[in-house]
Formats: C-alpha cells, sequence, structure tokens
C-alpha cells in the first residue's frame, strides 16, 4: 500500500523532470559510457548542435567535428575523476547545417559524473546555455571600443602635432576635448579642461563672457562664428588669436557639439599695424621736406616781390607749382595703398553740394590762365559724406580737364539734381579719349598711352581714386568722349536723408579723434 | 613785450619754424618756436593769441598739446590751429578742440589769413 503512492510520486516526479528537461532553455545531454553515447538530448542540446540524428551513437560519430577540440578528453577525465568541470564561455566550433561551415559558438556548461547505486560512474551529464550572441556581441562592442579609441588616439596625436587650438564644446559650453597646443597655451591638463568653461578657465572675465556667448550663439542659430581676440596667456605670452566656432550637427540636425579652432594671428597683425606705421612715417617723411621747401620758396616769394624781383617770384611761382605736384603725387600713392588695404576712411558729415563744388572750381581756377571754368551749380542739395574726398574728386576731374585740353580756353562744370541724387558733369574741349581705351579710365595705373611728345605726366591713379571714393559713397561715376572731341566726366551721389543728418548729429557729439597716421 | 600780436609755432623740424617765423615777422607779428612737451610751458608763460601747432611731434604730440591747453583757464583763449601732413587729422584735430586745421604743406596766404583772423588784428 505504502509502496504505490511512493512509485506513483516517483513517476510524477519523473515527468516532472523530464518536462523541464524538455522546455528547459538549458542545453542538457546524458552521455553514457567510455564512449559517451547519447542517451538523452533535450531541444535546446538539439538547438546547439543542429537537428541531427544523434540518440544512441558515440559523442565523436554524432559530432565528428569536435574532434581535437578537447571535449572528449574533458569528458574523459570527469569520467575516470568523478569531478565535475566547469567551462566559462568556452569556444566549440559546430556543423550546425548538414555540409555547412563550423559554425563558432560559445557556451557556458558543466559537465558532471552520472554514478549508479553502486556510486560507480556510468556516464556524464552534460548541462549548459548556449552564450555565443552574448560573447560575439561582448567581443564586437569591445573591438569597437579598441577601434574608438584607437581614432581618438590617431585623432588626438594628429591634433596634438598643429600649432593651432583645436577644441570642443558640449551644447553648455563645457570643454569635451583640447588639444595639446591649447592645454599647453593655457598650462593645464586634459583631465583638467573637461567639463569646465572658459569661466573655470584662466581667461579674463570679459573675454570669457564674449566667447561663452558665441557658443550658446552657434548652438542656438546652427551658425559658425569667427572673430579675434587679443589675449595673454597665463605664462605670459601675448598674442592675437583668430578662432572659429562650428556647430557639429548630429543625425536629426540638432547641434551635438561645437567644435572649435584658434590660429595664432599675432605675426599677421604685428605685420599689418607695421605697414600702417610704416605708411605713415612715409607720408610725414615725404611731406615734412616738401612743406619746408614749400614754406622757404614761399618767403623767397615775399621777400623778392618786396624788393620788386618779379622776374625771379615768377620762377619761382614754377617751383611752387611743381612742389603742388609733387605733394598730389604723395597724396594718390598713400591713397591707393590705403584703398589697396581697405583702409581709406571717410568721416562723413552734411555738407551743401554747390559749396563744395564752388570751392573746388575756385580752387583749380586760379592754377590756370588760360582756361575759363564756367560754372553751373544750383542743385541746393546736401550731401552726406567726406567733404574732403568729395572735393578731391571733383578737383581731381577739374585739374583733368584743364590738363587734357592744353589747346581749350573753357571747361564747363554743370550740376543737376532729380531730388534723390546730384550729378555733376566736368566737360573738356580737348583731346577726347578714343574708343579702345574709354573702358579702362577708371583702372588702377591706367594711363592712355599718347605719343610721346603728347604725353602729360601722371601715375594714372586719380580717377581710380576718384572712382572708389564715388563708388564707395554709393554714387556712379562715367565718362563720356570720343578721339578729338574731348571728355565729359560725370558722377552722381545721393541727397543726404534725414536719418543721416540725425545720425550725425549724435556722431558729432561723441567724436573720440582716434589718431591716424596719413 | 611788445603790442605786436604773439604767435606761437610749435614744430620739431626747425625748417618750418624758421620760415613760419620769417613769414610772420615780416608781416609784424612777434613770434616764438617751441615743439614738443615744452610747448605746455611756453604757452603758460608767453600766453599768445595764436598757436601753430604741429600734430606730430616727438615727445607730446599735438592732440595732447590742444586739449591740455584747451582744458586750462589761463590758456583756453589761446586760438589753435592744428598741422598735420594728413588731410584726414582734421576731424582728429577738431575733436582736440582745435579752431583750425592747415594741411601740409601749407600756402602761406593761408597761414598769414589765420594769422590775421584768429589775432584779431585791426
Amino acid at each position: 500500500m505504502q509502496s504505490q503512492p511512493r512509485n506513483e510520486t516517483l513517476v510524477n516526479d519523473y515527468s516532472a523532470l523530464a518536462e523541464v528537461f524538455e522546455k528547459a532553455p538549458a542545453f542538457m545531454a546524458v552521455l553514457a559510457g567510455p564512449e559517451h553515447v547519447f542517451e538523452m538530448v533535450n531541444p535546446a542540446y538539439y538547438q546547439l548542435v543542429g537537428h541531427r540524428d544523434i540518440l544512441g551513437k558515440p559523442a565523436l560519430t554524432a559530432i565528428p567535428e569536435i574532434e581535437g577540440q578537447g571535449y572528449i578528453e574533458l569528458l574523459n577525465a570527469v569520467l575516470q575523476t568523478g569531478d565535475p568541470f566547469v567551462g566559462q564561455e568556452m569556444k566549440i566550433l559546430l556543423q550546425i547545417a548538414p555540409n555547412g561551415p563550423l559554425a563558432e559558438c560559445y557556451v557556458n556548461f558543466v559537465y558532471q559524473a552520472r554514478r549508479n547505486a553502486d556510486g560507480e560512474i556510468i556516464g556524464v551529464f552534460a548541462h549548459g546555455v548556449d552564450v555565443t550572441d552574448l560573447v560575439i556581441a561582448r567581443q564586437e562592442s569591445e573591438a569597437r571600443a579598441h577601434q574608438i579609441k584607437q581614432q581618438t588616439q590617431m585623432f588626438d596625436s594628429l591634433l596634438s602635432n598643429i600649432t593651432d587650438f583645436v577644441y570642443a564644446f558640449d551644447r553648455e559650453g563645457r570643454f569635451i576635448y583640447a588639444n595639446r597646443s591649447l592645454l599647453d597655451l593655457l598650462e593645464i591638463t586634459p583631465e583638467y579642461i573637461v567639463g569646465k568653461t572658459f569661466y573655470d578657465l584662466p581667461y579674463p572675465e570679459e573675454l570669457a563672457t564674449t566667447l561663452h556667448t558665441y557658443i550658446q550663439q552657434v548652438v542656438d542659430a546652427k551658425q559658425q562664428i569667427v572673430d579675434e581676440t587679443p589675449y595673454t596667456s597665463p605664462g605670459g605670452k601675448s598674442g592675437y588669436y583668430e578662432y572659429i566656432f562650428s556647430p557639429v550637427l548630429d543625425d536629426d540636425g540638432q547641434v551635438a557639439l561645437v567644435a572649435g579652432s584658434t590660429r595664432d594671428i599675432t605675426e599677421r597683425v604685428l605685420q599689418a599695424r607695421q605697414k600702417d606705421e610704416f605708411l605713415g612715417i612715409v607720408s610725414h617723411e615725404l611731406k615734412t621736406p616738401v612743406t619746408s621747401i614749400k614754406a622757404y620758396i614761399q618767403v623767397l616769394q615775399k621777400r623778392l616781390a618786396r624788393e620788386g624781383d618779379t622776374s625771379t617770384v615768377s620762377h619761382l611761382a614754377k617751383v611752387d607749382d611743381r612742389i603742388n605736384k609733387l605733394t598730389a603725387l604723395i597724396g594718390d600713392l598713400l591713397d591707393v595703398t590705403k584703398i589697396n588695404g581697405g583702409k581709406l576712411q571717410f568721416h562723413e558729415v552734411d555738407f551743401m553740394f554747390d559749396e563744395e563744388v564752388a570751392e573746388a572750381v575756385e580752387e583749380v581756377q586760379r592754377t590756370t590762365e588760360q582756361h575759363r571754368i564756367v560754372l553751373d551749380c544750383a542743385t541746393g542739395q546736401t550731401i552726406h559724406g567726406d567733404k574732403e574726398r568729395i572735393g578731391q574728386v571733383i578737383s581731381n576731374l577739374l585739374t583733368n580737364a584743364v590738363k587734357y585740353s592744353p589747346q581749350a580756353d573753357t571747361i564747363q562744370v554743370k550740376a543737376i539734381t532729380d531730388g534723390a541724387t546730384v550729378t555733376l558733369c566736368v566737360q573738356d574741349f580737348g583731346r577726347g579719349i578714343s574708343a579702345d581705351q574709354l573702358p579702362h579710365v577708371f583702372e588702377q595705373f591706367y594711363r592712355a598711352t599718347e605719343e610721346q611728345n603728347d604725353a602729360v605726366p601722371g601715375l594714372g591713379l586719380g580717377l581710380y581714386i576718384a572712382s572708389e571714393i564715388i563708388q564707395r559713397h554709393g554714387g556712379t561715376i562715367w565718362v563720356d568722349s570720343a578721339k578729338g572731341q574731348g571728355s565729359t566726366f560725370c558722377f552722381s551721389l545721393p541727397v543726404a536723408t534725414h536719418q543721416q543728418t540725425k545720425r550725425q548729429n549724435v556722431a558729432l557729439s561723441e567724436t573720440h579723434g582716434r589718431i591716424a597716421h596719413d | 613785450m611788445t603790442n605786436a600780436p604773439r604767435i606761437l609755432i610749435a614744430d620739431d623740424d626747425p625748417t618750418i619754424v624758421e620760415a613760419l617765423t620769417m613769414i610772420l615777422e615780416d608781416e609784424g607779428y612777434e613770434v616764438e618756436g617751441t615743439y614738443g612737451s615744452e610747448t605746455l610751458d611756453k604757452a603758460h608763460t608767453w600766453l599768445p593769441q595764436l598757436l601753430l601747432l604741429d600734430m606730430w611731434m616727438p615727445g607730446m604730440n599735438g592732440r595732447e598739446v590742444c586739449k591740455r591747453l584747451k582744458q586750462q583757464e589761463q590758456t583756453k583763449s589761446i586760438a589753435i590751429i592744428m598741422l598735420s601732413a594728413s588731410k584726414d587729422a582734421k576731424v582728429i584735430a577738431m575733436a582736440a578742440g582745435a579752431d583750425g586745421f592747415l594741411a601740409k604743406p601749407f600756402e602761406m596766404d593761408e597761414v598769414l589769413g589765420l594769422a590775421e583772423r584768429y589775432t584779431k588784428r585791426q
């Protein structure tokens, strides 16, 4: 009576175990005898080794590819010693599909000795889990990490060997990378700079604020910012630096980080400054002796005139005239150098156009006895611009008219206005300009190529400077001419608006003269 | 000290000072020359009616001299004409408080015209 329920229990237990065996996610195999004959295998085991006919067969026959992989030897050892073997992530090559390639698998498993009622070892119970996917995923991620590390090291060593500063920030303006050059300048370690903003580093507060604000602008506007700044390092190195902050976008087009690079432009800035200073010195050095010569000539003229030596006075007048030409040439050369260097500055004011024209006409009329300059200028308009420079243009056109019409006796100057612009035309009745030369007259260093005896001295800079001045004032300059028919040079300028006049009043009250060499 | 109007010339080029002195003395002005930072002392002690002041001088530039003289009670009534080889310097001269500007090289007639105007000679 008692044995039956126990048997039933055993049967129940056995079927429960069998179900576990069948449904377990772990693979299991029961091996018997020295040949390790498969007595039982569960579906997970078939999953591992491939669905092949292995029951009742010795291990080497059932799964021949394991020969030489060490597993038979491990089974033999368990069989002999009775000691279990635990394998972790052990590699096994299995031919899962018939005639297929050997697949690399990884398993965590246990070989346990099976004993009979007498304690004799009769076989091995093998069970474990297939961890192939896990191991391969881990290997791949390790390989990727290694690759990334290698690339990072490569970029870092590349970037460390350039003198420019290269760095990157997160969206909040914290450093995430800085190359060796920048770290050396700031005298800090790569570990220190990561996570720091400009405020935490050796930057003056004002500069830190500017740079930090720029990073936010790059993040917000997704646009590059380029600027330059003077900077003195903790080690006392002073210089000028040009920097570029650029957005680095992620796949969604959002700013992931801000990349930056900075170049030391100290040399360039100093050279530009030296060039400016040199120009100032040249101007001063050339004009100083000319000023003295002119002053003495005028002293002599006055004294000799008092003594009645009119002949010498008239000779000196010629010298004085040539000195004025020399002064004009020095001025032209300096103007062209300024234009080419982008340094031609205008001091804009409101002025009466008619007055400036009359002044220039009067000035040029004094230099010629042969020509009568006929003036028709009553526009009543106000111009907003550099009065001296516009006057220079008018004088230049008038001087050219005198110079290029040696046989004529009249120069016509006429100004008109349409309310929005004024147009001034200077007409001479001289030699004119041929059609092939006409398009070039406003070019730098262009001079009409004339026969030797017809040549007019000059550098060919005046009209180039004039056109630059007019264009920079928003105007246009042009010429109508034909060979032998005289020339008419005209320019037009926009008249001053009320806003400009208002602005000028503000500007005048705030003028701080910046000393400029000339 | 005579009753003739006094004109002080500040320029580091002695030939400019000499030539201007000759012209102005011929016209009956009392003229003295100086340059650099000495200009301030000379202006204070001699109190000219007019100062012809070069913008570029070693030691102290004309702009600084002009500003200081115009700030001080005793010297602020001295008329100052600034001289420079740079046409663009006119704006600087006016910003420094100068009464006029003369580009170098200059016409003596212009100098004489300014002298007459600023010394209020009848």
